[in-house]
């Protein structure tokens, strides 16, 4: 119960105050409906006094308007206009005393002290003290000028407000109890409603402070996941270049000069290549995986692992050896659930002569006397690991390389990295380039090959996996 | 037996003994200013208000009684110095403090931390094709620029002052790694145009990562190419300047004069580069092999003779060239100012 007319209070108080109000503003709303209330109140009380010390009508009237007028401030306020309201009040009282003054004996009017109450309520109403003080000592003033210089006027006033010597008494003590009770007043509110008002914005401090921790939360979440994306990223790196064939198991194959390079994009592209050399059969693999990131680089691996094992098992055949590999991709992929497959050619060198078989970029021969031939292995098979419905027989492609003649393969980070102009590196500059260095050591032709991609490239982004692997026929 | 044990104390004199004593001392003395840096301690400290062993123990959370030791045999040789409330650097630490005026020493000071760890994995080191960079897969490539270069490099910048490079100048950084002292360079003269040559592809990459995050694109390029044969695709006057610095050792022995030549041809107002004298200092003789287990490609600091004879050469092939010798680093490493 006591809480419930303790809310309506604070209600009555609030009232005109809207939702998303700073504190600053409900607590001047706060005050003016404060006092407000509490003129209400003594103006009523007053005018029953005065009902009962004195016939002046006009007395009563000021009264009675003073609390109308009032009681329509805290209306004004309650429609969201504060500083109207704020100076009605004001006015309104100084108004009022100033009439209660002339009413009541004018400058030996008990009333006259209640001027000691306008820079209070000034402050109190956020209004420019130094005017209504000036304003209140203005009205002394009148009444002093009356008295002293105009009698006659003053004698009028004192008929009129028709105060006898009782009445004065009266007043004396309700001037001397009023002004306290109503500077008190004002002054409480001002404290109170500070109060109130710096509890509030202490209130407003934690939920910030609470707000800050969490957002703090938040933000080592996400450094938290952003570290484990870029952990993510440099395990797929780790795991797709951890496996590659070493540059001392590239040279022991004494029949070709091997040159291979990876360089791993920003975002993982799943790259493959392997060379591998097992009883004379010498298997190299190249592929490139659907999309980007760790699980690229776990089927990467998966390839390679798919791909040695075969190389192990002595499959000579790149049609078995992709139909196998198929097979085992697919089974793997779709336990991870990952909508992934790989372009992947195999090229088995068995007594002098390739074997290509599978899907992946082309391969480009250059001649020795600089004649370029740029094998499409489109029509040689499908996507590794995207589908177990794949013909009997995938389209073997036999070829033979003399001394000095070099094969290319490549990933499309190489034919499609682009320049500053968002040009591709393409298939022409691919095979200017071999031309150009086809004379040199396999490993010399992967270095200048190299400097001429990333300097076409300049300033941009790797944005896939780079892959070369350069064949030279001894 | 006996005979043996007295033949082979005849050997050991006393005066050996205290020789590797005093090595041993001073190489753990080494150790500890080392693990002092890397553990934070000396930044932690100052020189005039003095910090507590418990302050740094909660500050850094380290073991109080290790910091303990520390702090006593740092105070017993002079590094840090006790006073009430604890303890301040000494005078000698500013020295090879980040402050200090001495940048060489700071860089060398920060090498001691690459050599340990290359003496730490020596066995793996010492095989051919084998090196730290290597085994760390390119981390010293990608720390020592910043923590010992930049700081080796700090002091040419006055020199290339001296010689009014700037404005808008056009630079060759040859063999510019990841760009570091090019990027040091454009911070003390921001309109120079710099183009940086260096044959790994990491570092370039790395580079080129940095510049693009730095809005440096514009004002520095870096390409990728072999300062062997490649540089001779630069055409002859096509930059202002052409500078190569801490490069020669990391550069094949027979083709240094080929180079210098090259650098000569392309500048058009002069070159500048960099040549470390193994003889001229302790620090250089010793860091020598080190540095080969750093690396796989350092070919190593100039013997004496042979950098006055390829000096020589290319007074001769210059005789208008006005060729200055400054003494850099610690009276081992010069800086070759070539002016047209």
């Amino acid at each position: 119960m006591l809480n419930t007319k303790k809310s309506r209070a604070f209600e009555i108080l609030s009232t005109g105050a809207r939702p998303g109000d700073d504190i600053q503003k409900v607590r001047l709303i706060r005050q003016v409906n404060g006092l407000n209330l509490f003129f209400i109140g003594v103006a009523a009380s007053v005018t029953l006094i005065f009902t009962f010390i004195t016939s002046s009508a006009e007395l009563k009237i000021i009264q009675g308007l003073a609390t109308v007028l009032y009681a329509t401030s805290l209306i004004i306020n309650s429609k969201g206009r504060l500083k109207f309201a704020s100076n009605m009040t004001m006015y309104v009282f100084e108004v009022h005393i100033f009439g209660v003054m002339l009413l009541t004996n004018g400058w030996t009017s008990a009333a006259v002290n209640l001027i000691i109450l306008y820079p209070l309520m000034a402050a109190l109403l956020e209004l420019n003290i130094n005017k209504h003080l000036c304003i209140g000592i203005g009205e002394a003033a009148a009444l002093f000028v009356i008295y002293t210089f105009l009698p006659q006027v003053n004698e009028l006033l004192v008929k009129t407000s028709n105060i006898g010597s009782d009445a004065v008494m009266v007043l004396d003590i309700m001037a001397a109890t009023y002004t306290p009770i109503m500077a008190a007043v004002i002054i409480g509110i001002i404290f109170k409603e500070n109060l109130n008002a710096r509890k509030k914005q202490k209130e407003m401090l934690v939920e910030i402070s609470d707000a800050n921790r969490q957002l703090e939360l938040y933000a080592t979440q996400l450094k938290d996941e952003t570290q484990k994306l870029k952990a993510e990223v440099s395990i797929a790196k780790k795991i797709q270049t951890m496996v590659l064939p070493s540059v001392e198991e590239i040279k022991q194959i004494d029949e070709l000069d091997i040159a291979c390079i990876m360089r791993t994009a920003t975002e993982v592209g799943g790259d493959y290549y392997d060379v591998i050399k097992i009883d004379g059969i010498v298997t190299i693999g190249i592929g490139d995986v659907t999309g980007h990131g760790l699980s690229s680089g776990l089927i990467m691996l998966m390839a390679q692992t798919a791909v040695r094992t075969l190389a192990e098992m002595k499959v000579k055949e790149p049609n078995t050896y992709l139909k196998l590999l198929n097979r085992i991709l697919y089974a793997n992929i779709s336990r991870i659930k990952e909508d992934r497959s790989m372009t992947m050619v195999i090229i088995t060198y068995i007594n002098n002569r390739y074997y290509i078989s599978g899907q992946h970029e082309s391969v480009v021969i250059c001649r020795k006397n600089g004649d370029i031939e740029v094998i499409d292995t489109m029509d040689n098979g499908f996507y590794v690991g995207m589908t177990l419905d794949v013909p009997d027989n995938y389209k073997n492609m036999e070829l033979i390389l003399e001394k000095d003649d070099v094969m290319l393969l490549y990933s499309d980070g190489v034919t499609e990295a682009e320049n500053v102009k968002k040009e591709q590196f393409g298939i022409t500059n691919l095979c200017d380039a071999l031309k150009k260095y086809h004379q040199l050591s396999a490993d010399k032709i992967k270095e200048k090959f190299m400097k001429d991609l990333y300097n076409y490239m300049g300033e941009t982004e790797i944005y896939d996996d780079i892959s070369l692997v350069v064949i030279k026929q001894r | 037996m006996f005979r043996l044990k007295g033949v082979f104390m005849e050997h050991v004199s006393k005066e050996h003994l205290d020789e590797m004593v005093t090595t041993l001392s001073e190489s753990w003395k080494g150790s500890l200013i080392t693990a002092g840096l890397n553990a934070g301690i000396f930044s932690s400290m100052n020189y005039n208000t003095p910090v507590s062993i418990d302050f740094l123990a909660e500050k850094l959370n380290y073991d109080r009684n290790k910091l303990d030791k520390w702090f006593y045999y740092c105070a017993g040789v002079g590094l840090v110095n006790q006073i009430d409330g604890g303890y301040i650097l000494s005078p000698k630490c500013h020295v090879f403090m980040p402050d200090s005026p001495y940048k060489d020493i700071v860089g060398f000071t920060r090498l001691n931390d690459y050599f340990m760890r290359s003496a730490v994995e020596a066995q793996h080191n010492f095989k051919k094709g084998s090196s730290l960079d290597k085994l760390t897969e390119g981390k010293i490539t990608r720390n020592y620029q910043p923590s010992v270069s930049d700081n080796l490099s700090a002091e040419l910048m006055e020199y290339f002052k001296q010689y009014n490079m700037g404005g808008d100048d056009t630079l060759l950084d040859v063999g510019c790694g990841i760009g570091a002292f090019a990027r040091t360079i454009l911070k003390n003269m921001p309109g120079l145009k710099i183009t940086g040559l260096d044959p790994n592809l990491f570092a370039i990459e790395w580079g080129r990562k940095e510049n693009r995050e730095k809005g440096l694109g514009e004002r520095l390029k870096m390409v990728v190419g072999d300062a062997v044969d490649d540089i001779g695709e630069f055409a002859d006057k096509s930059f202002d300047w052409v500078i190569a610095v801490n490069l020669f050792h990391f550069f094949p022995v027979e083709h240094r004069l080929k180079l210098m030549k090259n650098m000569v041809r392309i500048a058009s107002k002069g070159v500048f580069f960099t040549e470390t004298i193994l003889e001229k200092s302790k620090l250089a003789l010793s860091a020598d092999p080190l540095m080969s287990l750093l690396w796989n490609d350092y070919t190593g600091f100039f013997r004496e003779h042979d950098a006055e004879n390829l000096n020589n050469q290319l007074a001769q092939a210059y005789p208008d060239a006005k060729i200055v010798k400054h003494l850099i680093l610690q009276n081992s490493t010069y800086l070759m100012a070539i002016t047209k």
